[in-house]
This record gives C-alpha cells, structure tokens and sequence, in this order.
C-alpha cells in the first residue's frame, strides 16, 4: 500500500500508473459534478414547484458548478483538460446516472436522495488520499461535502414529504426510486475491479466498490423504509455486479 | 507537469459566474420569503446564467 504525500511538484516523480490513474479519476470526478445540472436544470429551473424551489434548483446548480470548477482546476494543472466536459452531450457522460434528463420534480428530489448520497460516497474516497491537492479539498471542514449535504438532505425531505401526502405520490415517487436505487449501485463499479484495487494500492481510494455499495445499501434502505416505500430489488436491472 | 491554457481562465470565470449566482439566489430567497412574485427577477437572471452554462461555448467566454 502506497503511504506517500503527493504534492503537484511531486508528479514527474511519481510511477506513470499512479499519474494516470490520478487524471482519470479527476476527469471522472469533473464530468459527474456538471452532469447533475445538465440533467434537471433545462426542466426543473422553469418548472419546479413555488418560487423557492426554483432557487434551489438554481442554488443546486451553482454549488455543482462550483465543485466542477474546482475539479477542473485540479485536473488542469496537471494538464488535463476538462473545458470539453462543459459541451459534452448528456448520453456521452461518464457514468449512466447523467446521460438522460429529469422532468419531474420526484426524479429531482429522488436524484438528490439517492445518487447525490452516492456522490458523497465517491468524495469521502478523496478524503485522507494520497495526493494531497485533491485530500485538501476534501479535508473537514470540506465545503464541497457540506455542499452536497445539502442536496442529499433536500432530496431525502421533499422525496418523504411528497411519499406522505396522497397515495398517487406516493407511487411516483416509489417509481423514482425504483429507477435511481439501480441506477446509484451501479455508479459503484463492479465489485470485482482490478482498476478499484489499483486505485486503493496508490492510495486514492479507501473503501473496495463493493464495501462502499454494501454501506448505501445499508443507509438507503432503511431511508426508503421509512418513507413507507419498498425497497427495490438490489440485483435487478443492475449492469455493473 | 504543464498546466492546460485553460486552468487558470477557466476557473477565474467560473468562480466569477459561481459568486453571481450565489449572489442572486440569496437576493431571491430573501425576497421570495416574503413575496415569491417579488423573486421573478432573480429566477430570470439565474435561467438566463445557467443557459450560458449549459451551452458550454468555453472558447467564447474566454474571448478565445
């Protein structure tokens, strides 16, 4: 296990597998931080509920923006260019979570409830990890984490909120769940990948991607209980096992 | 290990767009508490910005 502290000078330095992983990761990172707003901001913005809703959306928005720029700036000053990231199309994303678009406000809440939490999940890897630019952004306090927080908990309120008042919101948000549970456990990888084991063996990653998906399920599912939801069919539908 | 020409310029225009945007949303949150009508014109400045986003014309933002 690689134990090092990686600063930016530090890289022409370092094993060519551990540079390449480390741009990869960053490009990914950039490319899912502007897809959330590629996804609802073109339906939602106009479209959300009351007024407040439309900042949020806004505010949302801006806070990914916000994280995609400083992914961006990361991945940039070791020379990969992300600017494409910005005019890429929806289906050419990295991951499937971004490549279609969110036209209803319970897919927007439920994006926020499950696939933001998987985000979050993807930044704790970062935290602590061996090159130390990406480990200071996400040092605590880490605003970028606190930031999608946020998200995490105005998804999981409105989700619930909208689950609770009448019996046909209830089944469109059972339906959105249905749809993103899968969905957020395939954003894990396989849980036999030798890419994960490289990414843990230089020390970019903590967890293997079948212990972090074991830990959301273990969070989710209760989440989705509580809401007086059923929990999906962890295996159904997935593409990546 | 270069830098991209773009790092730096990028990111002073992003940061730039990403402090407007707080900026309008707060103003709309504090007007949209009291009157959500009175929030219209913050919403309209937060459509048109994030529009320019979206398109993703980077070469045009930064005068390129």
């Amino acid at each position: 296990m690689f134990t090092d502290t990686v600063e930016e000078a530090d890289l022409p330095r370092q094993d060519p597998e551990y540079v390449e992983l480390l741009r990869r990761v960053l490009a990914i990172q950039a490319d899912c931080e502007i897809g959330g707003p590629h996804l609802y901001v073109e339906a939602m913005l106009p479209w959300a509920p009351s007024r407040i809703d439309q900042l949020v959306v806004a505010r949302t928005a801006t806070e990914e923006i916000d994280h995609f720029r400083k992914f961006a700036r990361l991945a940039g000053d070791i020379g990969v260019d992300t600017a494409y990231i910005l005019q890429r199309a929806n289906q050419d994303r990295y991951l499937e979570a971004f490549r279609g678009t969110i036209t209803t406000w319970e897919d927007f809440a439920v994006f926020g409830f499950l696939i933001d939490r998987v985000g979050r999940y993807q930044l704790e890897e970062f935290a602590g990890c061996s090159y130390a630019p990406l480990c200071r952004l996400l040092e605590q306090p880490s605003r970028i984490l606190d930031e999608e927080g946020g998200h995490i908990d105005f998804g999981t309120s409105r989700a619930a909120d909208m689950a609770s008042h009448s019996p046909e919101g209830k089944a469109r948000v059972q339906q959105a769940v249905n749809f993103w549970y899968v969905t957020a456990l395939d954003m894990f990888g396989r849980s036999e990948s030798r890419r994960s084991d490289r990414y843990r063996a230089w020390g970019l990653k903590r967890r293997t991607n079948a212990e972090a998906r074991a830990q959301y399920l273990a969070e989710v599912n209760p989440l989705i209980e509580g809401m007086g939801l059923a929990v999906p069919d962890p295996l159904a539908g997935r593409k990546y096992l | 290990m270069q830098p991209t020409p773009l790092a730096a310029p990028l990111d002073d225009y992003l940061r730039e767009v990403v402090q407007t945007l707080h900026a309008a949303v707060s103003q709309g949150m504090r007007r949209a508490a009291h009157d959500p009508q009175a929030a219209n014109p913050q919403i309209t400045d937060c459509e048109e910005i994030l529009d320019v986003i979206m398109a993703g014309e980077v070469t045009t933002w930064l005068g390129g």
